[in-house]
């Protein structure tokens, strides 16, 4: 593992780590240059994501009733355990960031696979709902089927479009669920590289950006969650 | 060229890490844990809310003001922009006021079209029915 440095600018023309590509002039700038990226990137999934939410707010002004019948056949309380396992995430995210600027390595490992774990039940809990809409024939869009929908083994009665519903919730919630699988996966990559060691105080803006990454997908769950479970 | 760009828009990050040039900002544990525990009960807060049913447009504005809190909680400790160059703040406000651009004219849109021309109106004369014929198949 090589030694963290304190340099400073001042230091940065003879000292030069391994981890500094040669085209940045010291670590600080190569660090803040991977960060403005992740930012940039961030904006971006900002708006990305701002297209599925408009989409809900039309379809809510313009059938209200149906997002008022249709939130009872989401179960709030599987909503609510998945918040606070994202929410547990993100805080052990941002220690495994904090492991990583006090320069200890277990502090990063267990604090990205507990990140890594607490993801994966949160898309184990998906899973459950999920498979539940599509036995009861709740799908989105030309797949709803009035005549087949159940809830609680009655025919489901919901005024309006649910078959808009659906799509919203499924297009939603598939392309957040799709964001936590790909950070999962980017975790698994960092857990390699931290046993590897490549990781210390001076050096982890990969981890950094993948932390930002992560809260971000938490972010938007922190608005989903209450827009498509708690509708009131 | 980055360098130039970040003191010409940003006061550098170095007066909030205490003088300490580019060394990274450590928090203390109990911040962290501090953050955890008010997204927890604002968690708790707005599925209260929601259970007791406050009326239509109080229940969605309280939903989405509590959302905004923790939003920012995270965004401002978890993701330090707190602590951090202010060139990504301004970035991710620049994102956020696109998102509010591309909400407010859309909506603009929808709701007023019928003022326009009657036929395209997303609501009825009265206003009581809803025209939605165009989100149909």
């Amino acid at each position: 593992m090589t030694q963290p440095s304190s340099s400073h600018a001042s230091s940065a023309g003879h000292h030069h780590p391994k981890y500094l590509a040669h085209h940045f002039e010291s670590m600080a700038q190569q660090n803040a240059s991977g960060k403005l990226g992740m930012w940039l990137f961030l904006g971006q999934e900002v708006l990305f994501f701002s297209g599925l939410f408009l989409a809900y707010v039309l379809a809510r002004i313009i059938y209200p009733e149906t997002f008022l019948a249709a939130h009872e056949l989401l179960d709030w309380k599987l909503g609510a355990l998945n918040t606070i396992f994202l929410l547990t995430s993100s805080l052990t995210m941002a220690l495994a960031v904090r492991g990583a600027q006090v320069n200890s390595k277990p502090q990063m490992f267990y604090n990205i696979l507990a990140t890594l774990l607490l993801g994966g039940a949160f898309m184990v809990v998906k899973y459950i709902e999920y498979s539940h809409k599509f036995h009861d024939g709740l799908l989105p869009g030309h797949f709803f089927d009035a005549t087949k929908a159940m809830h609680n083994g009655q025919l489901a009665n919901i005024p309006g479009a649910p078959a808009i519903f659906f799509a919203i919730y499924f297009v939603m919630t598939g392309t957040h669920g799709l964001h936590v699988l790909i950070g999962m996966g980017l975790m698994l990559w960092l857990l390699v590289r931290i046993k590897r060691g490549d990781f210390n105080s001076e050096n982890h803006v990969y981890l950094e950006n993948v932390g930002l990454y992560w809260h971000i997908v938490d972010l938007i769950w922190i608005f989903l969650f209450p827009l498509l479970y708690l509708v009131r | 060229m980055f360098q130039k760009l970040r003191s010409l828009v940003v006061k550098s990050s170095a007066a909030h890490a205490g003088g300490h040039g580019d060394e990274p900002h450590v928090l203390p544990l109990s911040t962290y844990f501090a953050v955890f525990g008010s997204l927890l009960v604002l968690t708790v807060l707005t599925v209260v809310v929601s259970v007791i049913g406050l009326p239509q447009p109080a229940s969605i504005i309280v939903a989405m003001v509590v959302a905004m809190i923790k939003a920012s909680l995270v965004v401002l400790w978890f993701m330090h922009l707190k602590f951090d160059d202010r060139f990504y703040s301004l970035i991710f406000v620049i994102s956020l006021l696109f998102l509010v651009l591309f909400f407010a004219f859309t909506s603009f849109d929808l709701l007023t079209r019928g003022q326009v021309n009657p036929e395209e109106s997303t609501f009825s004369q009265d206003g009581s029915l809803l025209r939605r014929d165009f989100m149909k198949k």
